[in-house]
């Protein structure tokens, strides 16, 4: 499949950039999420559009010529701006994460193309209620969904419970701590400063967060056995099978 | 393109040239189903093969288990970019069960899948002959867990993954192509590994 399309204008050919087309972007801003996770600010050549929850793919090049690629989600809604934000997970044994998380520095050129994924997203002309549940680093595409759904200013309403392993590994403290909309469980934290939830998300916290919630739509991320421990949850509560999405890793 | 990272060697050393362009290995068989897992019930699975056949055909699980197996050595490829390589796959072979089925008809130039939850992909009917695809039971002599599709998955390894539908439970066959789930969400509608047919334009 060509990644570039090549028109003619007139006598001049000018290239059509797509989703496919593999674009230059500059690390413009790094910021530390967690011990595990930081977010990196792109600027890309052109406007950034994307839906809530799709992602994008990061391509690195070796001197050699060997490239290897890996796909992130989005961490927020698409402004109309050029810049992009990435929250990138450094995983243990990985081979793109590691480079980034311990090398790519401010100034830095990656290749970046996208958006992808037509699926596991959420848009304003949604009119159910949204449960999303997320686990680990699969907030991310959440967060994207609930700054997409803040900016919308639909009335309909979306919830969020998230299940973190310490409260150092809480991302995106500054939108979630204070909002009501987020529910947090902890599953290893032993500080008794937390007064929130603790422990695997069980049918009790899915329960609670299901109250308000007729006929939810329900987005699920993380690892693939937080994700069947989950549906199979919601599942249990009546919700349709039809009515989950999932998005898996690992 | 002219970017290099500086620093950046990855894991392909020599295993890289085996796989197509972008992919990694990977020892562990991750899973990244769309939806919830479901658990088929062996008495209530069913394998339906009709469309552009002469002689429409459901199969029960016994039924299924008493036909030649066929078994493939081979690379599995998952858009998502990971490799498995040197699987060893059992199942059977598309071309028996289109046999059974009494054979093709003159128009059959697609096959539509069908999956237990909804799932959808389409092939090529090209593609899945001659011992290229197979329904799959089992691997490395191990019956397919549900997560990675048992009791029983499409499985067509020279195209990337999501085409082996996992909870396969029909075959159709028919003369217009029909896109599937991934194929109208982004996806390539062949996805050819070989040639990085990942997604769609848009």
């Amino acid at each position: 499949m060509g990644t570039i399309i090549m028109a003619t204008l007139g006598k001049k050919s000018a290239t059509v950039i797509t989703n496919n087309t593999w674009l230059v972007a500059t690390v413009e801003k790094i910021t530390i999420e967690s011990p595990m996770v930081k977010s990196y600010f792109f600027r890309m050549p052109q406007p950034v559009n994307h839906l809530a929850g799709q992602h994008y793919e990061l391509r690195l090049t070796a001197e050699n010529g060997y490239q290897a690629a890996r796909l992130y989600s989005a961490a927020v809604a698409s402004d109309g701006s050029t810049l992009l934000q990435l929250s990138i997970m450094d995983v243990v044994d990985g081979e793109v994460s590691p480079y980034i998380f311990k090398q790519l520095k401010v100034g830095d050129e990656v290749e970046i193309r996208g958006p992808f994924g037509k699926y596991f997203v959420w848009s304003p002309e949604e009119t159910r209620p949204i449960l999303l549940v997320g686990g680990g680093s699969g907030v991310v595409p959440m967060h994207s969904m609930l700054s997409s759904h803040q900016k919308s200013g639909t009335t309909t309403p979306m919830k969020l419970l998230y299940s973190a392993r310490h409260y150092d590994d809480i991302l995106f403290k500054d939108d979630f701590l204070s909002s009501d909309d987020v529910t947090i469980t902890l599953t290893q934290e032993q500080s008794k400063e937390w007064t929130g939830n603790t422990g695997r998300i069980n049918s009790e916290m899915l329960s609670k967060v299901l109250e308000g919630l007729t006929s939810p739509l329900c987005y699920i991320c993380g690892m693939s056995p937080f994700v069947d421990a989950v549906s199979n949850g919601l599942i249990e509560l009546g919700i349709p099978s039809e009515n989950i999405k999932t998005e898996r890793f690992g | 393109m002219a970017i290099v990272n500086k620093g950046f060697i990855g894991k392909g050393g020599d295993s890289y040239k085996r796989l197509p362009p972008g992919q990694s290995e990977v020892i562990q068989w991750p899973v990244l189903t769309y939806g919830p897992t479901p658990h088929v019930n062996l008495d209530e699975w069913t394998l339906t093969i009709d469309g552009a056949v002469n002689k429409p055909i459901t199969l029960d699980w016994k039924a299924f288990n008493k036909l030649p197996f066929l078994e493939l050595k081979t690379d599995i490829h998952c858009v998502t970019r990971w490799s498995k390589l040197d699987m060893l796959w059992e199942g059977v072979s598309l071309d028996e069960l289109i046999g059974l089925a009494g054979g093709l008809t003159e128009d059959a130039n697609h096959l539509l899948v069908e999956t237990v939850e909804g799932y959808t992909t389409n092939v090529p009917v090209r593609d899945i002959l001659n011992n290229q695809a197979m329904v799959a039971t089992k691997t490395h002599g191990e019956p397919l867990s549900p997560e990675h599709g048992g009791p029983a998955r499409l499985f067509i390894p020279h195209l990337y993954l999501w085409k082996s539908a996992k909870w396969v439970t029909r075959l159709t066959f028919s003369p217009v192509d029909k896109p599937g789930f991934w194929e109208v969400n982004g996806y390539n509608n062949y996805g050819d590994p070989w040639k990085e047919e990942r997604y769609s334009d848009y």
